[in-house]
């Protein structure tokens, strides 16, 4: 690589804060070899596969089946977050109860929990042989190894991106607006939907967005629930495990290569929100 | 009468906001509710909009007669402007005035055409043509405050409640949109309150004053008549400068400071009591002539602005000001150093 | 993303104003129905996890642990987070500091950069160090000419959990020493202070909660991670297998037991995690007060 100059324009200047050269460097340095050269590997593997190649793997029935699963199942997921997000935000936010502050903290469960154990701990519960898994079977219901049990595991993993991200967003709103409304004759109702959810709309399409991408991308706490049935149950992840155990090296790639960017896309709407939030805040 | 407030109390936990509060608001006047903060102004002010709920059983406040306490502030038909405007950020000028106007039950909501119009004829009347198609934030800090006005008298309020109307905004901006604002009430004539802590802006543009301390009202009354004749030793004080002594009264008289005067309210008093004299209330002369007077070493002088004040030294070591028209100062030619006499014209006695 | 710290906002003796309350029958349903919600996605997965483990009894539960594979996932795990948490933690200083001390172009990109892992799938993630080190890989025939195994060895766990857990330290500290500004260091530089002194002196004390917290947090998915690490370590019983790799081998060997006696250990962390994390939240929030009252004060001076 060649090397790249970085020009300090704060150099010897004195009253400066020191460590401009050092910091930067090292931060350079180490994101490059831990993050940047790596996804260049996946570039250039990509750039060595042909079109046709790339095209063939990707638009196999199976890998599109599995496109299908993992994008509509996380968004189900997303949106089923999104409403009882809101409503645990608001609950969080709002309202004084015994207990709060654990509940509070217990929202983080699927962020500290290694998904793994959540993968065992869902399916444990919604098998047939399961707590909550006995009764939906009684019900007709096949929650483990369905498409449903992948929407569960995906509910689960993205709860605590839409109540992170509403909770600022709820608790900074000002209580005037509502007391505007309300001296305007507006009802609770009204106020909620004309005034609130306007108002930390981004907030709620920032959480929705993160959430429905970190499903998009999750492993962990989805195979052992999904079953994984080629066609059925079968996440797109998961598939490119399975093409690199079949030594498919360019199989995955180009899976991977579709996975990263909708990642991409998907970060770009995230900053595009939160501009958009900012702009409207100012 | 159209807002009566009887007897009312509001306490937050422990702290006691409202003590006993009684005021009336006369029908299609601007009035002020003046005070320091901690006073309960504001406290009073959410209360008569309905933002606040007051103690149960403790009071109770009508609208032109009708007994609105437990009315909940959606159907109260207020006004209410907040300090900070509160504007909807989501919603454009337009949007905002027209949010009372779209909210209102179907059969009650005007159509489409009569909103823009009823919209874009408060925007006229703020002057804000022209900016409908805004967001807050692309506003000014006084633009904001008349989309927020605007926003109230789209509802076409029974009383417009103002909260510290003028605080958010730069001396210039403030001065400006406080005359404008009494204008503006002039022509329009809807039975308006303002709280504020600015003796000037009341002072200024209110037809009655209510002063209040401590979540008690001290005084009610024209800007005159708190200022000329406050009733208390705290309006005294909050309304300008003044000069304290203490002395002893003797029948109608008080002695202080080498003075016998009679109290300007002529009532019967005896023992120490607390005398106060505002600096304009001093007469000063170059010598004594006889009347009531105390001598005085002038300190210092300073004669830029319309009228001249004089920091001044009695005999007894007390420091005084003093305040005389630029005529009056020129006759006297006094400079530093030199002895003056004293007389006060009015002195408060509580 | 993980990381953002939740606004409490309690609730103090003062009733909210009555336009701004629910009605009670409102408030009771949201709450029920948020508490409902989370007990059935939250709690049930976590108890369900003990219940499992303690199935047969606190004998079987033990005797999961007396199996040298076991012990080994468990020191494989501390090892990756003993190499991990301290690599990032360094460069999360590294990073914030050269971002919130200084402006320079590029300044944004790198900060985008920084987030980047966080968009990554974690499958994805296993992969690029495939890609690179493995057999087919980039520098796979010059390692193996060498006889140094990246992949399907420890160095492979390593490097996918150092992506995995990149940027955890660095954005809890931007945001928090981009609040605090250059002001407290530039101050200790008038008085004569040098760059490590006013690093450990000035900066340290006021970012050292935010630091905890970035630490915390790096610490749990360093321990946790799954996805990633299933990629990059071939499963070798004894050798490459971490705590949560251990789970899915028992587990998919049917012996329910051992893997929720196993899962239980990486529960515990979890539960830790979570206490920990609110307590340095509380401190941070604290600490946030207190900064924003200081910023007021400056700008009440003429």
């Amino acid at each position: 690589m060649a090397r790249i100059k970085i020009v300090n324009p704060f150099k010897r200047r004195p009253g400066r804060i020191p460590g401009f050269g050092l910091t930067l460097g090292v931060t350079v340095s180490y994101l490059s070899l831990v993050v940047l050269i790596p996804l260049l590997g996946l570039v250039i593997k990509t750039a060595e596969l042909s079109w046709g190649q790339f095209w063939g793997t990707i638009s196999n029935d199976r890998v599109l089946a599995s496109f299908g699963l993992s994008v509509g199942g996380s968004l189900v997921a997303a949106t089923v977050n999104l409403v009882f997000g809101f409503v645990v935000a608001w609950v969080l936010v709002r309202y004084s109860f015994p207990g709060r502050r654990i509940v509070d903290a217990l929202v983080d469960l699927p962020f500290a929990m290694p998904t793994a154990v959540s993968g065992i701990a869902l399916t444990a519960l919604y098998a047939r042989t399961g707590w909550l898994g006995g009764p939906l079977d009684a019900l007709g219901v096949k929650a483990a190894f369905s498409r449903l049990g992948v929407v569960i595991a995906l509910i689960f993993i993205g709860l605590p991106f839409v109540v992170r991200t509403l909770q600022p967003a709820l608790a900074d709103l000002e209580s005037e607006i509502e007391e505007a409304a309300a001296s305007l004759g507006a009802g609770r109702v009204q106020t909620i939907r004309r005034v609130i959810v306007p108002a930390v709309l981004p907030a709620v399409l920032t959480g929705f967005a993160l959430a429905f991408a970190r499903a998009v991308g999750e492993y962990g706490s989805v195979v052992f629930i999904s079953g994984n049935m080629p066609m059925r149950t079968e996440i797109t992840p998961l598939l490119i495990i399975t093409k690199l155990e079949q030594y498919d090296t360019a199989g995955a790639t180009a899976i991977a290569v579709v996975l990263l960017g909708f990642s991409f896309l998907m970060l770009l709407a995230v900053n595009m929100l939160q501009l958009w939030s900012t702009a409207r805040s100012r | 009468m159209s807002i009566q407030i009887r007897n009312v109390t509001k306490t937050f936990g422990s702290f006691r906001a409202l003590d006993d509060v009684s005021a009336d608001i006369p029908t299609g006047e601007l009035v002020a509710l003046l005070g320091p903060s901690g006073s309960g102004k504001t406290t009073l002010l959410r209360l008569i909009a309905g933002l606040e709920d007051l103690d149960p059983g403790r009071g109770s406040i009508r609208y032109y007669e009708e007994d609105i306490t437990g009315t909940p502030v959606r159907k109260r038909r207020v006004g209410f402007v907040f300090q900070h405007y509160a504007l909807f950020r989501h919603m454009t000028v337009f949007e905002n005035v027209a949010f009372g106007l779209r909210v209102l039950p179907r059969g009650a909501r005007p159509t489409k055409a009569a909103i823009r119009d009823r919209v874009l004829e408060l925007l006229r009347l703020v002057q804000l043509d022209g900016l409908a198609g805004r967001y807050p934030a692309q506003l000014s800090g006084g633009q904001r405050q008349r989309v927020a006005l605007a926003r109230a008298l789209a509802v076409e309020p029974r009383v417009l409640l103002l909260d510290e109307p003028f605080g958010a905004l730069d001396a210039k901006v403030r001065t400006e949109l406080r005359q404008w604002i009494r204008k503006l009430h002039d022509e329009l004539h809807i039975t308006s309150v303002f709280v504020t802590h600015d003796q000037d802006e009341a002072m200024e543009i209110a037809d009655q004053v209510v002063v209040m301390n401590g979540g008690r009202v001290e005084q009610i009354g024209s800007p005159a008549e708190v200022y000329h004749s406050p009733r208390t030793e705290f309006v005294m004080n909050f309304l300008g400068q003044v000069n304290t002594f203490t002395g002893r009264a003797v029948g109608r008289d008080i002695e202080f400071a080498d003075l016998r005067v009679a109290a300007s309210d002529g009532r019967l008093r005896d023992g120490e009591v607390r005398v106060f004299v505002r600096p304009h209330e001093f007469e000063l002369r170059g010598r004594a002539n006889g009347q009531p007077c105390a001598a005085a070493t002038v300190l210092r002088i300073h004669a830029a602005g319309s009228v001249a004040r004089l920091d001044l030294q009695l005999a007894d070591g007390k420091l005084i000001t003093a305040e005389v028209p630029q005529d009056r100062f020129a006759a006297l030619a006094a400079s530093t150093g030199d002895l003056v006499y004293v007389a006060p014209r009015r002195v408060h006695v509580f | 993303m993980a990381g953002s710290a939740s606004m409490s906002v309690a609730v103090g003796a003062r009733a909210a104003p009555p336009a701004t309350r629910d009605a009670p029958a409102v408030r009771w349903t949201l709450t029920a129905i948020a508490l409902a919600f989370l007990a059935l996605f939250l709690v049930l997965p976590l108890v369900v996890v003990f219940a499992e483990a303690f199935r047969e009894g606190i004998g079987a539960y033990l005797a999961s642990f007396d199996d040298p594979d076991a012990l080994a996932a468990i020191s494989l795990t501390l090892l990756t987070a003993a190499v991990a948490v301290p690599l990032n933690v360094a460069f999360g200083i590294c990073a914030a500091w050269a971002i919130t001390k200084f402006k320079f172009p590029g300044r944004p990109l790198l900060v985008t950069l920084i987030d980047l892992p966080f968009a990554v799938s974690p499958v994805v993630a296993g992969l690029i160090f495939v890609l690179v080190f493995g057999l087919q890989g980039w520098l796979g025939p010059w390692l193996v000419a060498r006889d140094i195994r990246v992949i399907f060895a420890v160095p492979g766990i390593v490097l996918a959990t150092l992506f995995i857990t990149f940027p955890f330290v660095a954005r809890e500290l931007i945001p928090l020493m981009e609040e605090q500004g250059t002001e407290e260091e530039q101050a200790a530089m008038t008085l004569g202070a040098r760059g490590w002194t006013i690093f450990r002196r000035v900066t340290l004390p006021n970012i050292r909660w935010a630091l905890l917290y970035g630490v915390i947090l790096c610490n749990a998915r360093a321990m946790g991670e799954f996805g990633a690490v299933s990629v990059v370590s071939g499963h070798i019983r004894g050798r490459t297998n971490t705590l949560p790799l251990h789970v899915e081998i028992l587990y998919n060997e049917y012996s329910f037991v051992a893997a929720f006696a196993t899962a239980s250990l990486l529960a515990v962390l979890a539960i830790a995690t979570l206490v920990l994390k609110s307590l340095v939240e509380y401190r941070i929030q604290r600490q946030v007060a207190r900064a924003s009252a200081g910023a007021a004060g400056r700008e009440a001076l003429p």
